[in-house]
């Protein structure tokens, strides 16, 4: 759409003062220094507007990781010549430009073709939404612009970065599916377990020899069967606390994402819960399809104040199944997560609680000073005090700090879940 | 660069009326119209640039109404040209501030200004001859009744292209 600018308003108004000032003072200078300003408008009126840019989008890559860049590419042609094609396009607020600039400037010349390229870093996960240039076409002086708006929308998805997981919380019990966990139950599988005395049926390449050599009767070895299990991520998106991109629940969707990723190369089976006063879900599933599904679902998810809150007992069993080891990942700023957790416990399932701590990420958001220092040691006491609380409740609690390894705090799980399992 | 440019032609607008009249009510306009021109460029507001523009063209008839002498009609065709390309030269900073300028788009806009500059002078001065010749074959007043009417249909007839144009724009 073509339009005349403000600039000619001011600039009829010059006009109009200096005439003015000229015909009351009976001054021709005054009457004179308007000529330019009057043959300008006249000008600018007279031509026709600047031709409209065509603008097409293209972006490098669809999918990259967290702190990875982008490079935008937008080419421009015109059906004529543009004195001025000025380009912006918008930028989502999680994102910055480090190579060129989202606002240009070119002169594009008559069947020219204009390429213009720039570079924006992604630090923070979620699903970008690009391909919005706004191409305004101005003629030399600026009276004159014609302006479109190109749409080719390109969702640029920022993948969390994963960090490096070792040992996992092992799940308490196991599916019906093959997996890489030995079952408590006995049949095909390749881990030998007990022997029995041979009864008919039993396959000959099962007879263990040895001990049927000694006790001068036929025995079978029993095997283990190997299981795979159903692990549910929940995510508290209740509060956070920190800066982007490290906030707390920037963290937890990095462990959760690294723990959907760790347990699916083990076959195992992982949904995902986004508690936010409502639950958000994606159903247990195995494979890189269930991966690309849960990251996507993590890629949405942010903080949004409700005081809505859900009872567990609403999420359907096909999400929950009974025997899932149920991992929560949050930052226990809202007390509504922990009646979410101790209901979980309550109802039997297996409960791992991985608490990002966000006192260092607070404490490193603040200028330091002895009161600061008071502060925060006062709130890991009363964090403390919360995760044994829980653990009285027969909740596997580990604090994470972010300064360290996800795998440090993991590790924590695996003590915390064999010390139980003595008792 | 752009800043540079508005300071320079502020000068030469606000100082030549100056020049002419070295009076303090002259100076004191002088310095106003300059803040106030500063003050749009930083804020990016054409219509305070303009408020400074109109400012500086008041203080060039209170020169001239001060001195009381012949018309000096080369510095007023120069004082033109400066308002001219400073009014699109603050405008120009205020669209593209902050934007990547690509290759040639200052050169060819500094070319184009320097166009203005010269056209402009071109014109008024042809305008100027014109107005001397009519002068010379026409008795008084008839210059000043002309010189009237010509400024009210020049004003009208603005109003009413920009009113056309503004409307055909819209539909």
């Amino acid at each position: 759409m073509s339009r005349i600018t403000p600039l000619a308003l001011s600039m009829l108004t010059l006009v109009t003062w200096g005439l003015v000032l000229g015909v009351a003072l009976g001054r021709a200078e005054l009457v004179v220094i308007v000529i330019p300003l009057v043959i300008r408008l006249a000008a600018a009126i007279r031509t026709r507007p600047p031709h409209e840019a065509v603008v097409q989008h293209a972006v490098s890559g669809v999918r990259v990781l967290e702190g990875d860049r982008v490079r935008v590419t937008a080419v421009v042609t015109a059906t004529g010549a543009v004195p001025l094609v000025e380009l912006f396009a918008p930028l989502p607020a999680t994102t910055h430009v480090v190579a060129g600039s989202n606002h240009a400037v070119f002169t594009l010349a008559a069947d020219d073709r204009l390429e213009w390229t720039y570079e924006i870093a992604c630090p923070r996960r979620g699903a970008l939404r690009l391909g919005t240039v706004h191409a305004r076409s101005w003629d030399r002086s600026g009276v004159q612009t014609t302006e479109v708006v190109a749409r080719d929308p390109t969702v640029v998805r920022v993948w969390p970065r994963l960090l490096p997981v070792r040992r996992m919380p092992r799940p308490r019990r196991t599916q019906t599916s093959a997996g890489n966990y030995v079952a408590v139950t006995v049949g095909d599988g390749l881990e030998p377990g007990d022997i029995r005395a041979f009864v008919s049926g039993d396959s000959i390449r099962r007879v263990n020899w040895r001990a049927s050599r000694r006790w001068s009767r036929l025995y079978v070895t029993q095997y283990h069967q190997e299981r795979n299990a159903d692990v549910v991520l929940m995510l508290d998106s209740l509060a956070e606390a920190g800066v982007s991109p490290t906030t707390t629940l920037d963290l937890a969707i990095r462990a959760a994402a690294s723990l959907a990723a760790a347990y699916l190369a083990r076959k195992d089976r992982v949904g995902f819960i986004e508690y936010g006063g409502v639950f958000h879900s994606v159903r247990p599933g195995s494979g890189h399809r269930q991966y690309t599904r849960l990251i996507d679902a993590m890629l949405d998810v942010n903080v949004m104040f409700s005081y809505v809150t859900r009872d567990i007992v609403l999420v359907p069993r096909r999400v929950l199944p009974p025997q899932a080891l149920v991992i929560a990942i949050t930052s226990l700023l809202d007390r509504r997560f922990e009646a979410v957790l101790i209901d979980l416990a309550g109802r039997g399932f297996d409960v791992v609680v991985l608490v990002v701590s966000p006192v260092p990420l607070v404490r490193d958001a603040q200028p330091g000073s002895p009161t600061a220092d008071l502060a925060s040691r006062l709130w890991t006491l009363e964090r403390r005090v919360r995760d044994d609380a829980l653990r009285r409740r027969q909740l596997t609690v580990v604090e994470w700090d972010p300064t360290q390894p996800l795998d440090v705090a993991l590790d924590g799980v695996g003590r915390h879940r064999r010390r139980s399992a003595v008792r | 660069m752009m800043r540079w440019i508005i300071a320079g032609l502020l000068v030469i607008i606000g100082g030549y009326p100056l020049a002419l009249a070295p009076e303090r009510a002259v100076a004191i306009v002088a310095a106003s119209a300059a803040a106030l021109c500063g003050l749009g460029v930083v804020t990016q507001s054409t219509p305070v640039v303009t408020a400074s523009l109109a400012l500086l063209v008041g203080e060039h008839a209170l020169a001239v109404s001060l001195t009381d002498g012949p018309a000096r009609l080369g510095g007023a065709v120069v004082a033109g040209v400066g308002v001219a390309l400073l009014l699109e030269v603050a405008d120009f900073d205020r669209r593209f501030r902050g934007a990547a300028l690509g290759p040639r788009v200052l050169t060819l806009q500094l070319m184009h200004w320097i166009g203005i500059a010269v056209g402009g002078a071109a014109i008024a001065v042809a305008a100027l001859v014109a107005a001397g010749t009519l002068a010379s074959i026409m008795p008084v007043p008839g210059p000043q009744l002309l010189g009237a009417a010509g400024a009210l249909v020049a004003i009208g007839g603005a109003a009413l292209a920009l009113h056309r144009a503004l409307r055909a724009r819209a539909t």
